[in-house]
């Protein structure tokens, strides 16, 4: 009897119909998702949005709880690490004594040159809410949006190492592709060779360093910052260390503690132009004639230089 | 005035909403990524193939829909694609039902893991068909054992801390 009612559910018409139209909708998004991009990238981020502050009073205290434990169990080697933090205390008034003397020859050195820091290089600081909550991709989610004046393409940073930047941008949220996904792309500079590279995510821990001239030149233990090279990162941004792996790659140790991301400061940055049409690129705008031929030839190319330009003329 | 057989069936409803919701807020805690060691199970699948092999009343086409196109959303998966191919796999599953009710455990699971192998599988192809960017097989392969290995704890879980059982031969009326 059961399975007689089952089947006439199942075999119903309007449910068939339901069916059909379901998969059909699903199919729409992933097309839209495939073909316009940025437009679905743009609904993911309102519906995120919607979601996730909302439900931050269950989240918050779940996270702190958590976050408690992993403390805990550090408490556990109390002794240990009271003894390590000893020798570094140690070893930090050595540098802090460094610190200060040229601290003062460089506002010395400033003085003499009449030179004034950089203003736009300002950061709105925010915390992070959420992860990707998947395992192949590496992303979280920031408390701040758009209406703090947020926007696509800006450098986030933890206090000391470059962590990724925002792809992605809802009101109240703000998503930032994190280093260590397999889609980010930065160009670096080695010092003290100077070097350019591409450092490219790979969901490890240590993006690999791709492109180098002349790896000979590159030891262990070198210096990585961005080198700005894309006019999305803002050059001099310190990325972390060179590490070499068991199969002779080099990778980078990031200087920003991954495991532990809770404020992220956005480094504002007004050179980066944003990503409204699904046909135009990230980054510096295109030369506007460049004379080759075979340059792009699509409209909004000559919009976001002219955006750049009375940009360029205000400060 | 309500059947309890009918309310049974909306509480258990509104068990795998809160259960899937659950889920999802937990696995985009920021509590950091588990470097190179095993991926984390995907929970909801896992949860959804078991309960939709015990009582499919309780998880219908609707919920599904609703969870995976928002799990799609929350975790920047490609928008639709897990819902689409979830509701494929449950529809296929849901035809059998028949012949699922008197299977052994064993069987039960050789389904399962054809059924969760197939979703991988189809997710791969149609990320090609649409050149996408993909993680590395890998990954995703041991994303899916992962999964599989998941799925008797599952059961096991729903039996005795949710009393969610299969629909037994000997109650009929238990649809």
């Amino acid at each position: 009897m059961a399975r007689d009612r089952h089947e006439e559910n199942l075999a119903n018409p309007t449910r068939r119909l339901l069916v059909v139209i379901l998969i059909i909708v699903l199919f729409g998004f992933i097309l839209l998702w495939r073909i316009d991009n940025p437009r679905a990238e743009r609904i993911r981020a309102a519906v995120v949005d919607r979601i996730v502050p909302n439900m931050e009073w269950a989240m918050a205290p779940v996270t702190g709880l958590a976050r408690m434990v992993d403390d805990f169990q550090s408490y556990a080697r109390l002794y240990e690490q009271n003894e390590q933090l000893r020798r570094e205390l140690q070893q930090m008034r050595a540098w802090r004594e460094a610190a200060i003397q040229l601290e003062q020859e460089n506002a010395r050195l400033l003085d003499l040159n009449r030179v004034q820091p950089d203003p736009s290089l300002t950061w709105i600081s925010g915390i992070v809410l959420a992860d990707s909550g998947s395992p192949f991709r590496r992303s979280v989610l920031l408390n701040v949006g758009a209406r703090d004046g947020v926007e696509d393409g800006w450098a986030a940073m933890d206090g000391l190492g470059l962590v990724g930047r925002i792809a992605g941008l809802g009101e109240r949220t703000a998503r930032v592709l994190l280093l260590t996904d397999s889609n980010s792309r930065v160009p670096v500079l080695i010092q003290p060779s100077g070097q350019q590279a591409l450092l490219t995510g790979d969901n490890s821990a240590a993006p690999l360093i791709d492109f180098i001239e002349t790896p000979e030149d590159i030891a262990a233990g070198d210096r990585i910052v961005t080198s700005g090279a894309d006019g999305l990162y803002p050059a001099g941004l310190l990325v972390g260390q060179v590490v070499v792996d068991p199969e002779r790659d080099l990778r980078a140790r990031l200087a920003a503690d991954f495991g532990r991301l809770n404020f992220l400061r956005i480094m504002r940055n007004p050179d980066v132009v944003p990503l409204n049409d699904s046909d135009t690129l990230i980054g510096p705008p295109l030369p506007e004639n460049g004379g080759t031929g075979d340059q792009i030839e699509a409209d909004p190319v000559p919009e976001t230089a002219a955006a750049q330009d009375t940009e360029g003329d205000g400060t | 005035m309500t059947d309890p057989l009918t309310l049974r069936i909306w509480i258990y409803r509104a068990y795998y909403l809160a259960l899937c919701l659950f889920i999802l807020l937990w696995q985009i805690l920021p509590l950091g990524f588990d470097e190179g060691s095993l991926p984390s199970p995907d929970l909801i699948t896992a949860l959804t193939l078991a309960w939709l092999l015990r009582h499919p009343n309780v998880v219908p086409l609707g919920a599904i829909a609703i969870v995976f196109l928002i799990s799609d959303f929350l975790t920047h998966a490609p928008v639709g694609l897990g819902a689409l191919l979830i509701v494929l796999a449950s529809e296929s599953l849901r035809k059998r039902q028949p012949q699922i009710e008197n299977m052994t455990f064993l069987s039960e699971f050789g389904t399962v893991t054809i059924v969760i192998l197939a979703v991988t599988l189809a997710e791969r192809v149609l990320l090609t068909l649409l050149l996408a960017d993909q993680p590395p097989f890998g990954e995703v392969a041991l994303h899916a054992i992962v999964t599989i290995a998941a799925y008797p704890a599952l059961v096991v879980i729903s039996k005795y801390l949710i009393g969610l059982d299969r629909l037994s031969a000997a109650d009929p009326d238990n649809v």
